[in-house]
This record gives structure tokens, sequence and C-alpha cells, in this order.
């Protein structure tokens, strides 16, 4: 069975650093075809999306990534905090 | 009845960051410069939601001390009383900057050569070929957490591992701690790989990651293996190296 996604759109803000830079999926046709769920973890959310055309990642310190259509999942790159003994999320 | 309020010396008070109490005025304005850089940032984020000029004074205070704080210093964090206080400004630091001043010592180093995938704004790619060096280093946990007393004991005789990477995009060096079974083999490999937590069950030959965001396309759902416990588990070095399609 298909996975219904709560939320349909042409742009979704996959993280937003404290910088106020964020990193924006945008649809490249700019028609509402990046679908997705959020689910609010612990110390992050999960976000599922899928896209039914390309769409492109944007970051003003950081190259474009294009993505093809299919499902994905948003993740942090995470990191160890020896002070206190936790793994962590890296926020830029 | 009138009630009357009087102004506290906000000079005399200690003060609680990032959830720890205790700091004393000079060493909090030096802790809050170094997290927010100007005062107008800090401002900003400390009346937070609140409309109003009932902290005024505190504020008033706090610029007049903005300018002379000194810079936020390594040896701040090694002579702090308590490990709470101690984590609080390494956190602070960062660890870029704590690691200039351990002197690390250099456990693995890696080159690899990859297939880097690189887009123009118009979806077009090409392939590019990258050197990536990952270095590993290992930090002696009683220099990190020496004079703090027995309630850390168990954390005084591990050591701190990190692992050196530079940004693709960027070009920036940047340091991630990671825990030590990341670096139990010795492989600067295997600890970056660590900083890549996947989801359970979640399939996938396609990693994309930009910055610190992290894209895994799902190429089916596989039933959870013995690797997988919990929610999440973290990459393999086999799959960082065959895996990871773009990064920048």
């Amino acid at each position: 069975m298909e996975k219904r996604y709560e939320n349909i759109d042409n742009k979704l803000a996959l993280a937003m650093g404290r910088t106020g830079n964020g990193h924006v999926l945008t649809s490249m046709s700019g028609k509402k075809t990046i679908e997705w769920t959020e689910t609010q973890g612990r110390n992050i959310s999960t976000v599922e999306f899928r896209l039914t055309e390309k769409a492109i990642l944007l970051h003003p310190e950081h190259s474009p990534i294009v993505l093809d259509p299919g499902v994905y999942t948003r993740t942090l790159q995470v990191e160890f905090n020896p002070f206190d003994n936790t793994v962590g999320y890296i926020f830029d | 009845m009138s009630k009357t309020l009087t102004t506290p010396n906000y000079k005399e008070l200690t003060y609680n960051i990032n959830r720890i109490g205790g700091f004393e005025f000079p060493l909090a304005v030096s802790i809050w410069k170094a997290q927010h850089q100007t005062f107008d940032k800090f401002e900003r984020t400390m009346r937070g939601n609140y409309d109003g000029t009932e902290f005024n004074d505190f504020f008033d205070v706090i610029r007049e001390a903005w300018a002379d704080a000194p810079a936020l210093t390594t040896e701040q964090a090694f002579t702090a009383p308590n490990i709470e206080h101690r984590r609080v400004i390494f956190n602070v630091i960062g660890v870029d900057k704590l690691m200039a001043t351990l002197k690390p010592e250099l456990v693995d180093s890696k080159t690899i050569s990859r297939e880097n995938l690189v887009f123009d704004k118009d979806g077009n790619s090409k392939t590019e070929l990258l050197l990536d060096t990952y270095e590993l280093y290992k930090i002696d946990g009683d220099r990190l957490f020496e004079g703090t007393g027995n309630a850390d004991r168990w954390q005084r005789d591990r050591s701190v591992y990190a692992v050196k990477c530079k940004d693709a995009s960027t070009d920036r060096e940047y340091w991630i701690y990671v825990h030590a079974d990341a670096a139990k083999d010795g492989d600067a490999l295997e600890a970056i790989a660590w900083t890549y937590q996947m989801k359970s069950g979640v399939y996938t030959n396609s990693i994309y990651r930009q910055g610190e965001v992290i894209i895994a396309k799902h190429d089916g759902v596989k039933e959870l293996g013995q690797n997988h416990w919990g929610t999440t588990y973290q990459l393999s070095k086999e799959n960082y190296l065959t895996n990871i399609k773009a990064q920048s």
C-alpha cells in the first residue's frame, strides 16, 4: 500500500542553521511535487519525503544537490559529546 | 500600598548558562560573547519572546561590559572548578580550538579518492574525482578532565577521539568528536562513517550530504538485522565508501 504523506508543497526546509541559513529543497518545476511527513523525535525530527519530480537542495554556503524522483529520509550528521557522554546532532 | 523594586547588582550575581548555574558575571559575559558574537544578537536571543522593558537594566550592564570582556580561552575551561562548567565552556569554545591547544595524538590518516556528483542550478550533473583526507586523533582523557574531582572518574580514564575532515564545498577544515567505539580499530574512515546515523529498516544505496544534512534514498525496506538495534544505526566504513553519491 502506498504511503500517504501529511504535507505537499513546492519547497521543504530540511534544516535551518543557527545562522539563519537553511537547507531548502525546491521543486525544479515549481510545482507542488514534494510530499512529506515529519516525525518528532527526542532531539530532532525525522523527515520522510517523496519527490514526484526532480528537486534541488540549496544552501548559501554549499553547492546544490539535485535529487531524482523517489522516497527519501532526512537526518543530520551526529557527533559525540565527551563532556556529558551523549550523541547529539550537528547543527550549522 | 506601593511596591518598591530594587535593581539587583547584576555584577554580583551568578548566572545560569545552558541550564548550568553558578557562572560569575565576568565569565558569563565572556561565554555569551563567544556564543553570540555581537551584543545585538545576544540581546535578541535572550529577550526571546519577552515584550517589555523589565530587563533593560540587565541588558545595559551587559552592553557596558561586552566590549572589554576577554575572549574565552581553553585555559578557562581547564581551570573551571567542576565538570559541568568545563563542559559548557568547552562546548562554546568548540572542538577546533580545543584541538589546537591540546595537540592530540594522530591515530590514523587516510586519503580516499572518490567520485562525487556535482550539480549546477539547472540540475545538470557531472562526476568529479575528489581526494578526501580524514584524520583520527586521540586526546588524553586525563588532560581533558584533570582536576574535576571524583564525580567523573569514569570519564577521566577515557580517551577522547575526534576526526578531522575538510568540507567539500567551503574547503574549511572541521572537527567532529566521535564515540570511542567508532575509534576502536584506529581507522579514520570508520570514525567518519560513525557520524552518519541512519534510520533502521531503511535500505539505501544512495546517500547525499549537504553540510550536516544527510539524505538517504530508499531502495527498499529490509528486516532489521542484528546490527540494527533501536531506531537508528551508524553507517559502516564499507557503506560510507560505496553509498555516498554526493557531498557538498
